[in-house]
């Protein structure tokens, strides 16, 4: 405890050393210098103390021993130098101790060294320095801090005068004036994101420091809320994902781009198709019924995620993301924790993606092309049977149903040409899907004026028959200036980009049609038998979706006075998607009574904020401290209009509504407002001790009057432990060690708008005059869940400068006043009302990244990546659950949120054929809800990524595996298909077939409705038959590029080239029976599974 | 800036007061005026009669639902096969849904009656006959909860804090309110069609005096059920029987009450659903040999509203009383709620109950003549007992496929067990009520299970 004591002085020492402590420093020093035989070079100072000696012939430790006696001074040495030394002989009055002791060791073998009130000894062999000669005159120093590669000046970097409390920081032209005692001393430059460096003053008066950015992995920028910050610094816990790990990887979505490399985000894109959605869960489900995404903000201003789509063209809704080109993405930064997350207050509940757009750098004006040509493919198909055991099984089903087969239930076995084999899988989703990529950017500028101009193409097509497509064309202008003097700053961003998607609708879930199914008939037009739905027919329905999305955003500040800087960042976005799908009557199956009818649809949203902000740096006590208070004004408002249109004159103007004679309209207008004012106050000391509390006070308009603000606050704190002096010697092998923690509520209002007020709204068609219905009951008493999030985290760097980094983090987040569509008996007149819970959902988790460089030499170099993530989610409480509309069969106490359901399958029937199940609540029938129970959960039990990164050469060689342990729908379950019914099923479960008395069979007998029908039907019902083992590892991407010769380049004028060959989704090792565990679907439907994508590319920079 | 950001956030909670959504109405504000009560009026029989499934009257729950459990149709498509057998799960989903839908009309019949009742921005005639129709269309809905479940809670508040919890009530208890409300209903509304634009689409003074015969036939209360018909039929002037190829064509002359479907689509939810695309399909919905062999040689009914696919062989009879599926077809068919032929059937029995059987006051000349005009001759009944046995048989056959009348008719006579228990397998007299959604007595535990489930 004394000793810990003591060193956390000694962390303090060089600043303002107290004596005690100065006494500890010492002798710390000093058992060093003994440990290690050697010898420390110090320059001492003298001290007037005066000694009285009279000696004859008297060894050096009598003599020692008495100086000791009359100064306190100490002295250090072996004994056995003692033992050459020659006696001495002194007579001296008042002597000061440098006079006593430079008479001692005249002439003698050895010689000391003064080290404050210490008199090191040595052999005299080794060079003395000259003891320090009087203080000289204190200095006057001015001095400029640029960056060394680009010259531009450094403002605000804090010069330190080593060893001391001296410092300062440089104002707006990178300039310092500094004072030091001694023209000797050592000048502390440093600047975040670049590498410190210490100036020897050397008697000179002016001085430049030229300092490079940081190579180190823990000096890098770190991007955070309203600011940015190191690795090293961080007090938070923040992923970050860059444009390196980007580029390498053929994706139109950065989402997608993302998969595997966050710790504590789950992504999974929800189909193959161009344009789809992803599902995004960071730390965990926290929100029983309100949304779970995290809050997207795009160079500072909030990004609209929620999908306008109000067609369902893709599963899970086009994304909103697809509308930023990830290659004008910098990085994208993954803000986790209450202490990153807390100051986005109400909004930051589900963690913080912030994505930062590449800015231009100041030197020679760049011209960067890249072109990639791409084909995307189905990876997996499932093995169905062909028409000669497919009509086998019809037959067995309908002898086992002791039914006979008529041309209207059988046609496959009565009416069509049972010697056609169609394979609908290879035939819907065999095709290949072309992909053709151009990027343009334009970069440069000079000291006070940057820019980057980008333009980028993009095409993707489907794998579907037909000529389905994507194509997006997006421009970017990104503006930087600042003033001679650089006191003002200003960004400016703009990106517009039009994609039109003609997709196709998704056939996936119609690959198991019968393999005999015609899809014309004998005159050539679309055939269609009772029951089945003509892909082709469906396939005629292309979707157009046109989605449009201007982004928007500026930035300016000005410093008033040192340290204090005003800023303004303002934004505007605005997403404008119109939509229009046709269904003539002839395309659809006329079992159902068609007629032609069209859907327009159109949805827009425009966001607004305004952020004013102050900034304050200065030097207070022993540290650092940083001050930011600013304001939020915000406003999000979406419209949209949804149009059924019917009875057209004629089927060739379905595209136009006005030849429409009826229409059935819905609209809707939202409007949200958010106001807040939030703060943060960052100290650090020595860039060892790191205190950062941050709060904000929110209010939202998503609430009742009364309910709408809220305040919200965190604290965190690091501990750079390598940074201790005792820890270069106690864990030498340490080079960077980190202990932080973090605490702090944040919120969750992912809520729909005015859910607080008793509407009316208009009703979609009319009764004689337009009418009036009521859209909701009224409850203005609640408002947003509050997510408490409780961080640890330990970070560590092996060897120099971080060859091996290992991070872990250990977190509770416990979301209560769960924000549930609170259940209403349906005799009030709504099942629903919008009320807070005080349930309370727990997501804990643990997260480890290892970062290693194996190999790094100019010729060779090998650098491995590993992350892993293990969550777990808990409903804490959900007071009166049974008699909510959650109790049934959705929600137990204890159990994760995701439960998967069933009644438990107990074996096929050896005599019967039939599925069997457990009577759980011994009632003679298997029945819902009594027999159903929960058998687990559907969430990850774990997943994360293990990336590699090879350059040998002019070669390099990047791939990523991604893995996830989890269960998921089985796809048997998902197609809903009855062995022996008029539907395809593969040989897998046609092999586990009940087939006759005593067959120990895993699936039941065939059949074609009835009991044997029943029994499937529950066993799709059933644990073992709805879910199965979802796991899997997959080799998401890989890269290979080939860096072009030098001497190539040169001679076309080209700087950088390259050409790359990427893919993505090329190997999956998994035990899932359907195409693709990861886009399994959901019992509502089957969607397209990701696609294998490989690209050959050039990218050259002029 | 920094005094300007100050001063923005003074007015931080006048910033966040957002107005009130263009696309929505305050509901407070919804019966200040004459148009926006009008328009409320207008989106509650919107919301009872649209193609969409959870319209509570466009014949899924009505027609269809009834008719699978009575004996009128042989075959169903999936999810409603439970109601075919008699055999409805308590969890079923869209028994669920017509609960709520129901319920969900009643909520918005009682905030109008709620909302008007304190509104002086509403001008007088309007507001009566507003008024009138929210109490119409609150007996409506509670008619067929009544007679599905059996006991349910009467609510008739809007205020969910009252009405989320009520147990259910007496069955004579809602019967008793019914009438309340129908006689109320009766003196508030106009006698004319005028005010809806003389299309037969809004409930009248004549539509709450037939549903109100009809309510006191099912309560046996014979004289109150002969007289309120005969304030119908004796309308002559509006109404009159039409051909039977008109009887469900817009605002013909038989119509009582009609659903509207410009708004909605051109055609009736229950043509879509009976009528098959072509002749080459199996219809969604099979009449039973029940039905079929129930017409007597000659009955015009069956040419002219049963229809009929032949299919290798085998002939499938569906109903076709709706024929137009197509829009192209436009906006000939409403669909009919309350017609005169019913009335007749309803004075028919009621007076034969009274005993008065033959001449041109009796049973004997309100069956003929809707025997006469399906081009029948006049029956053969002379006595109470067969009088009512004819009656019961013609309303069979004039209203089937209609409005759940055979499965009401079969319940209230008495005969279900029966007729259906020899005629389908595993019925149970259980059967005759449908078992309270399970969704809901789990959410107000003061709901108890009819028997049997």
């Amino acid at each position: 405890m004394q000793f810990l004591h003591c060193c956390k002085r000694v962390g303090y020492a060089s600043w303002r050393l107290d004596p005690s402590a100065r006494k500890w420093w010492l002798i710390m020093k000093l058992a060093v210098i003994l440990l290690l035989g050697a010898c420390l070079q110090v320059s001492a100072k003298s001290y007037a103390q005066r000694i009285t000696l009279n000696e004859k012939n008297a060894p050096l430790e009598k003599v020692f021993s008495e100086i000791k006696r009359q100064t306190g001074y100490l002295f250090v040495y072996r004994d056995e130098w003692l033992k050459k030394a020659r006696t001495v002989t002194l007579e001296i009055s008042e002597g000061t101790v440098e006079q006593v002791l430079d008479l001692c060791f005249r002439d003698q073998p050895l010689a000391y060294t003064l080290v404050d009130r210490t008199v090191v000894v040595r052999l005299k062999e080794e060079k003395i320095e000259e003891a320090a000669p009087a203080p000289p005159p204190p200095l006057r120093v001015t001095g400029r801090v640029i960056d060394k590669s680009t010259g531009k000046p450094l403002a605000g970097a804090s010069v330190l005068v080593k060893n001391s409390n001296i410092g300062t920081s440089t104002d707006a032209e990178g300039k310092f004036v500094i004072t030091v005692d001694h023209p000797n001393e050592i000048v502390q430059i440093s600047y975040t994101g670049y590498q410190t460096i210490e100036v020897p003053i050397g008697g000179r008066t002016e001085l430049l420091a030229e300092l490079e950015p940081s190579t180190s992995e823990l000096d890098k920028v770190v991007m955070i809320a309203y600011g940015q910050t190191t690795r090293r610094l961080n007090t938070g816990s923040i992923s970050e994902v860059t444009s390196d790990e980007i580029a390498k990887q053929p994706v139109s979505n950065v989402l997608e781009a993302m998969e595997g490399r966050v710790p504590g985000m789950f992504i999974q894109s929800m189909s193959g198709q161009p344009g789809a959605g992803f599902s995004v869960q960071l730390r965990g489900l926290s929100s029983i019924g309100s949304g779970t995404n995290p809050l997207f903000i795009v160079d500072g201003v909030p990004y609209n995620t929620s999908s306008l789509d109000q067609l369902s063209v893709v599963n899970g809704g086009l994304s909103p993301l697809n509308s930023i080109n990830p290659a004008d993405i910098e990085s994208v930064e993954v803000l986790k924790d209450a202490d990153a997350t807390a100051i986005y207050g109400a909004r930051g509940g589900s963690g913080v993606v912030l994505i930062t757009t590449k800015k231009g750098k100041v030197g020679k004006t760049k011209l960067t092309l890249n072109v990639y040509r791409g084909v995307g493919k189905v990876s997996h198909f499932m093995p169905f049977l062909r028409t000669p055991q497919y009509l086998e099984l019809r037959r067995m089903a309908f002898a086992d149903d002791s039914s006979v087969a008529t041309p209207d239930d059988a046609p496959d076995l009565m009416t069509w040409d049972t010697a056609k084999n169609t394979d609908w899988q290879k035939k819907l989703i065999g095709g290949a899907s072309q992909i053709w990529d151009v990027q343009a950017t334009l970069s440069g500028g000079e000291r006070q004026t940057r820019f980057v101009y980008s333009a980028n193409y993009h095409h993707e097509g489907s794998v579907f028959p037909g000529s389905a497509h994507e194509d997006r064309l997006s421009g970017r202008l990104n503006l930087e200036h600042n003033s001679e003097d650089n006191r003002f700053h200003s960004s400016f961003n703009v990106n517009y980009s039009i994609d039109n998607n003609h997709l196709a609708p998704d056939v996936t879930s119609y690959i198991n049609l019968p393999p005999d199914y015609p899809a014309y008939d004998t005159s050539g037009k679309y055939y269609w038998a009772n029951g089945l739905t003509n892909p082709i027919a469906f396939l005629a329905n292309n979707p157009d979706n046109q989605t449009t999305n201007f982004i928007s955003n500026g930035m300016m500040s000005y410093q008033l006075v040192k340290g204090l800087q005003l800023k303004t960042t303002f934004g505007y976005t605005q997403m404008d998607l119109t939509q229009q799908q046709s269904y003539p009557a002839i395309d659809q199956n006329p079992a159902y009574n068609p007629s032609s009818y069209t859907t327009f649809a159109d949805g827009h949203v425009h966001t607004w904020v305004v952020e004013p902000q102050v900034d304050y740096n200065a030097r207070l006590g022993p540290g650092k401290l940083s001050l930011l208070l600013g304001s939020t004004f915000q406003e999000t408002v979406s419209k949209g209009n949804y149009v059924y249109a019917y009875n057209f004159s004629s089927d060739a103007l379905l595209g136009s509504l006005a030849a429409a004679g009826g229409t059935f309209i819905q609209s809707n207008v939202d409007d949200y407002r958010y106001n807040s004012v939030f703060g943060r106050i960052n100290y650090s000391i020595a860039n060892t001790y790191v205190v950062n509390l941050t709060g904000r006070r929110d209010g939202s308009s998503r609430f009742g009057p009364r309910r709408q603000f809220g305040n919200f606050a965190s604290a965190g704190a690091a501990w750079i432990f390598s940074q201790e002096p005792w820890a270069a010697k106690t864990i030498p092998f340490l080079h960077y060690g980190k202990l932080r923690a973090s605490y702090g509520i944040t919120g969750n209002d992912q809520i729909a708008d005015y859910g607080y007020l008793s509407t009316y709204s208009s009703t979609p068609g009319s009764y004689q005059v337009p009418g009036l219905y009521p859209t909701r009951i009224q409850n203005s008493d609640y408002s947003w869940e509050t997510n408490r999030k409780l961080e640890s985290g330990l970070e560590l760097g092996f060897l120099k400068s971080g060859a091996i980094l290992f991070t872990v983090d250990y977190f509770r987040n416990r979301s209560g006043d769960q924000l549930v569509n609170y259940p209403l008996a349906g005799q009030s007149g709504f099942t629903f009302y919008q009320a807070n819970s005080p349930a309370i959902v727990q997501n804990t988790g643990w997260e480890l990244t290892l970062n290693t460089d194996n190999i790094k030499s100019s010729s060779f170099s090998w650098s491995t990546t590993v992350n892993v993530s293990i969550p777990r989610n808990k409903l804490v409480a959900f007071p009166n659950l049974s008699g909510s509309s959650y109790g049934t069969a959705d929600l137990v106490i204890g159990q994760p949120l995701n439960l998967a359901w069933g009644y438990n399958f107990s074996g096929v029937d050896r005599m019967t054929g039939l599925g069997t199940f457990e009577d759980a609540d011994k009632n003679g029938v298997i029945s819902y809800p009594g027999d159903f129970k929960a058998f687990g959960t559907t969430l990850p039990r774990f997943f994360g990524g293990l990336g590699n990164s090879i350059r040998y050469g002019q070669l390099q060689l990047d791939f990523f595996f991604r893995f996830t342990r989890v269960t998921t729908n089985n796809s048997e379950a998902l197609f809903y298909a009855v062995p022996g019914n008029m539907i395809n099923i593969t040989t897998a479960v046609y092999n586990h077939i009940w087939k006759a008395p005593g067959d120990l069979a895993g699936y039941s007998r065939p059949a074609t409705g009835g009991a044997g029908a029943e029994a499937y039907y529950k066993y799709f019902s059933s644990y073992q038959g709805a879910f199965e083992d979802g796991s899997y590892v997959k080799l998401s991407n890989l890269s290979l590029t080939y860096n072009l010769p030098s001497g190539w380049l040169s001679k076309w004028k080209i700087a950088e080239g390259k050409l790359f060959f990427e893919g993505k989704n090329l190997l999956t090792i998994t035990k899932y029976s359907g195409p693709d565990p990861e886009s399994a679907g959901t019992p509502y439907g089957v969607y397209l599974p990701n696609l294998r994508v490989v690209t050959l590319g050039l990218h050259c920079t002029f | 800036m920094l005094l300007m950001s100050c001063c923005l956030m003074c007015s931080c909670k006048k910033f966040l007061t957002v107005s009130p959504p263009s696309t929505q109405v305050l509901g407070s504000n919804v019966f200040t005026d004459d148009k926006d009560a009008n328009s409320a009026v207008a989106g509650m029989y919107f919301s009872m009669y649209n193609l969409n499934t959870t319209s509570p009257f466009n014949g899924l729950y009505t027609t269809i639902f009834p008719g699978l459990s009575a004996d009128e149709f042989s075959s169903a498509v999936g999810s409603n096969q439970p109601y075919l057998t008699n055999s409805i799960p308590s969890s079923d989903n869209q028994l669920a849904r017509m609960w709520q839908d129901l319920y969900s009309i009643i909520y918005q019949a009682n905030s109008l009656l709620q909302g008007l009742s304190s509104s002086s921005g509403v001008s007088a005639p309007l507001k009566e006959q507003l008024l009138g129709e929210g109490y119409f269309v609150r007996a409506f809905c509670y008619f067929y909860l009544v007679n599905y479940f059996g006991p349910v809670p009467l609510v008739l508040t809007p205020d969910a804090a009252k009405t989320a919890s009520l147990p259910r009530d007496s069955v004579a208890a809602i019967y008793g309110q019914m009438i309340i409300d129908l006689k109320q209903s009766k003196n508030l509304l106009a006698d004319d069609y005028s005010f809806s634009m003389n299309e037969r689409v809004r409930a009248n003074k004549w539509a709450a005096t037939a549903l109100l015969a009809r309510v006191y036939l099912y309560e046996k209360d014979w004289i109150d059920a002969e007289d309120q018909a005969s304030l119908v039929i004796d309308n002559s002037g509006m109404f009159g029987l039409s051909g039977l190829d008109s009887v469900f064509l817009s605002n013909n002359g038989e119509a009582i009450l009609q659903f509207e479907l410009k708004g909605v689509s051109g055609f009736t939810y229950l043509g879509q659903q009976f009528i098959p695309f072509n002749n080459a399909i199996i219809p969604n919905f099979v009449l039973s040999d029940y039905l079929v062999q129930a017409f007597e040689p000659g009955d015009l009914r069956q040419a002219r509203w049963v229809g009929k696919d032949t299919l290798n062989g085998t002939v499938y009879y569906y109903p076709a009383k709706y024929k137009q599926t197509e829009t192209s077809g436009g906006n000939g068919e409403y669909d009919e709620v309350l017609r005169l032929s019913e009335q007749y059937l309803i004075r028919g029995e009621a007076r034969a109950q009274q005993g008065k059987i033959m001449g041109a006051d009796g049973a004997e000349s309100d069956l003929n003549v809707i025997r006469n005009r399906a081009h029948l001759a006049n029956s053969s009944a002379n006595t109470k007992d067969d009088m009512i046995n004819a009656i019961l048989h013609e309303r069979q056959v004039e209203l089937f496929a209609e409005w759940g009348n055979r499965w009401l008719d079969l319940k209230r006579t008495g005969l279900i067990n029966a007729v259906l228990g020899a005629e389908k397998r595993g019925w149970k007299p259980q059967d005759v009520l449908f078992p309270i959604p399970q969704t809901e007595i789990s959410k107000n535990p003061n709901l108890t299970q009819n028997e049997g489930y």
